[in-house]
């Protein structure tokens, strides 16, 4: 196995040449670089992250979030609309994600082929879910795994009469700590980091921690070089060494957020207007409760329990499709409900107030618990380079406003009717109360705008979206950039509209499709 | 650097502070940069400079409560973790927490309490943070809540803050230190001796 990295690395430049440079080792990169490298191709895998093991995680907070997160879990979008949850380190997001592993709902399929999407019929997905359910393990949220908080989520949903079902989980032997966001130190989630990662090692793929890809050099239409700093690790920036690599293909699978980055910053053969729109990133309104007897929300799975009454948008009319305009009148779902899960630190850093009021509540932590809705984008963000840096813009307002108000709705009944004696909703208002009666009220006024409510970005994607002209796509159905022979996408940045269910499985899925198609089209194997 | 962070966050965001406001911001800011220094921090650091550790000293005084089991803010090293956190970030957020910082010292006479935030009783500067939060300015909100996010994240991650609020603390029970951590750790210590 081959893994180079700091401080090793930053002693010497480097030259490496392969028949495939994969930029990310998350789920699309990762599940991509093992598909390639089990076929007999030489694979060179980049990750800007460092590379960490289970003997790394400590569970605490702040420490791992320097370790595996994005910015240290600082970043927000440009107007402080949401935060930016991405991973930074080998492994990617799924190191730190909860674990919950859907299929791609079959209406979603079909959604994206009328966007324009070509290829990756249900039966081929069938088969990649298959086999990515094997290796992962993934299997529903059995009883052992239900936290009071998740039971409590199921037993109002039950009562609401809403379709509540068990969470599909990547996990294996999982001893519940709860700190599933600071990495297992168990090796039980079944992250890239356990999974797709080794394998690929295992099939002769090496492995370049703390590099960060910065330019693809072209020949015509062909990438012929992918150039990168070498990083220092303890302060992420470039330590002046450099890592060059000539490579018969090039797969970009960086992440919702930094592959749309990594290709704005490319001199690419042909415009591409698409790059950078039709973002998405599953927002996340959240509701705090306080009940009247412990719920401990910090231990077990996050997520065992999922709402799913609410998956889709319901209209009196046409149903809204992502980023069109013509629609029915909302009335209301496009989000899946679950349990929220938070360690002290981050629930402290969302909780509203300053001073004794802020402290009183946290002295209530055994009796906090709450719901997280992952909201199916309607309306389109972007990102762009501003002077060199990344901005992301999500929008509050429109469809997107719609659902996160009846997000909030929804997870307030559903707390009321299983005793909850406070809802918070965590916006600058403060805003509380007490009795199911006053949702309606409460929510109607609360103030939906930049900065005013905690919001979380989990899912990116939708930047270098997927389909059948350059006019409005940046990739073809062969995950191809337009005007590029070997430059190809593998990460959720391809999807034309939000999954509507945690995008990992899908995401390898399309990477498997990705790989196959860089294999014949390129070594004809 | 106060005028600059100010401008630059004012052009940034639009701020929705209106004319007037900007006006206020960066006069003040400007006024009280060059009339007043600031006296050295009481703790050596490696990224938070004077004004700003005074800044951010009486920014943690007024969002830590303490007591009843809670540690101090000292007690928890808020300030040092905080600082830390800025030289582990990446340039652009930290330019963005520096401009936070000067917002929030020249903030104060845009809420009712003339003087720099550093100036003020701790009770004017808790009602200076509320009023921020509760703006309905934009920018105001952005600033306090970051601010405010980024100290609660370093305090409630000080294991000296748990027993308080009822948390049992993680299941591995040795910490082990990131890679940023030790950097920075092993620079302060050099700093602190005098030799950087």
């Amino acid at each position: 196995m081959t893994v180079r990295q700091w401080p090793e690395l930053a002693g010497a430049d480097v030259e490496e040449r392969c028949d495939v440079v994969v930029i990310g080792s998350g789920c699309g990169g990762a599940s991509a670089a093992a598909r390639l490298a089990e076929a007999g191709l030489d694979v060179v895998i980049v990750e800007q992250g460092g590379y960490y093991t289970k003997n790394d995680f400590d569970q605490r907070e702040v420490n791992m979030l320097a370790r595996i997160d994005g910015g240290r879990g600082l970043h927000a979008s440009e107007d402080a609309s949401v935060n930016l949850t991405y991973g930074n380190n080998v492994g990617g997001a799924s190191v730190h994600y909860w674990a919950d592993s859907y299929r791609l709902p079959r209406d979603r399929l079909q959604q994206w082929h009328s966007l324009g999407m070509e290829g990756h019929d249900s039966e081929l997905l069938a088969r990649h879910f298959t086999e990515i359910e094997q290796d992962l393990n993934v299997h529903p949220a059995t009883d052992a795994y239900v936290n009071r908080m998740n039971q409590l989520l199921h037993d109002g949903a039950e009562r609401l009469g809403w379709h509540v079902a068990r969470v599909p989980q990547a996990r294996k032997a999982c001893v519940a700590s709860g700190h599933c966001m600071q990495g297992c130190a168990y090796d039980a989630k079944q992250s890239q980091l356990v999974t797709y990662v080794p394998r690929a090692l295992a099939a002769g793929a090496r492995l370049y921690a703390d590099c960060r890809a910065e330019q693809l050099a072209f020949d015509g239409r062909r990438a012929k070089r992918l150039g990168c700093s070498i990083l220092d690790r303890p302060t992420g920036r470039s330590s002046g060494r450099r890592l060059d690599i000539d490579a018969k293909a090039v797969v970009v699978a960086a992440g919702g957020f930094a592959t749309p980055e990594f290709l704005l910053r490319q001199r690419l053969p042909e415009r591409l207007p698409a790059l950078g729109q039709g973002f998405f990133c599953n927002p996340c309104p959240l509701v705090h409760a306080i009940f009247p007897d412990d719920v401990i929300q910090w231990r077990n799975i996050p997520a065992a329990w999922g709402v799913e009454e609410f998956r889709l948008g319901r209209y009196d009319g046409p149903e809204r499709v992502f980023g069109h305009a013509e629609h029915g009148r909302y009335r209301e779902g496009g989000y899946l409900l679950m349990a929220n899960q938070l360690q002290p630190a981050t629930l402290a850093a969302i909780l509203p107030g300053v001073g004794p009021a802020h402290s009183a509540l946290m002295r209530q932590m055994p009796r906090l618990g709450g719901t997280i809705a992952w909201i199916d984008d309607i309306e389109p963000g972007t990102i762009r380079l501003e002077s060199g840096r990344r901005r992301v813009s999500v929008p509050l307002s429109g469809g997107n406003a719609e659902r996160i108000r009846d997000a909030w709705r929804k997870q307030a009944r559903l707390l009321f009717e299983v005793g909850a004696s406070e809802l918070l909703f965590g916006d600058a208002e403060d805003t509380r109360i007490t009795r199911a009666a006053d949702i309606d009220r409460a929510v109607g006024a609360i103030v939906l705008r930049p900065a005013r409510n905690v919001l979380a970005a989990p899912h990116p994607g939708g930047g270098a979206r997927m389909g059948l002209r350059s006019a409005d796509a940046v990739v073809n159905a062969e995950h191809r950039v337009f005007g590029a022979d070997n430059v190809y996408v593998a990460d959720p940045s391809v999807f034309p509209s939000p999954p509507s269910v945690d995008p990992s499985l899908t995401i390898m899925a399309f990477s498997f499709v990705a790989a196959d198609i860089v294999r014949a089209a390129h070594f004809g194997t | 650097m106060a005028y600059r962070a100010l401008v630059q966050l004012s052009r940034r965001s639009a701020l929705g502070l209106g004319a007037v406001g900007t006006v206020a911001l960066v006069a003040a800011g400007s006024l009280r940069w060059f009339t007043h220094g600031y006296p050295p921090g009481a703790q050596v650091l490696l990224a938070l400079g004077d004004k700003e550790q005074a800044i951010v000293t009486s920014l943690v005084d007024a969002l830590i409560d303490g007591g009843e089991g809670l540690p101090t803010a000292d007690d928890a090293g808020v300030v040092q973790r905080i600082d830390e956190q800025l030289w582990g970030a990446d340039v652009h957020t930290q330019s963005d927490l520096r401009a936070a910082l000067q917002v929030v010292e020249h903030a104060p006479i845009l809420f009712g309490a003339p003087g720099r935030f550093t100036s003020l009783s701790r009770r004017r500067r808790v009602e200076v943070l509320r009023a921020m939060l509760a703006s309905k300015r934009d920018v105001f909100v952005q600033v306090a809540t970051a601010l405010k996010q980024l100290t609660m994240l370093c305090y409630y991650s000080a294991e000296a803050s748990w027993g308080a609020i009822g948390y049992d603390g993680p299941w591995i029970k040795e910490e082990k230190l990131p890679p940023s951590t030790l950097r920075y750790r092993s620079l302060l210590a050099a700093k602190q001796r005098g030799e950087a």
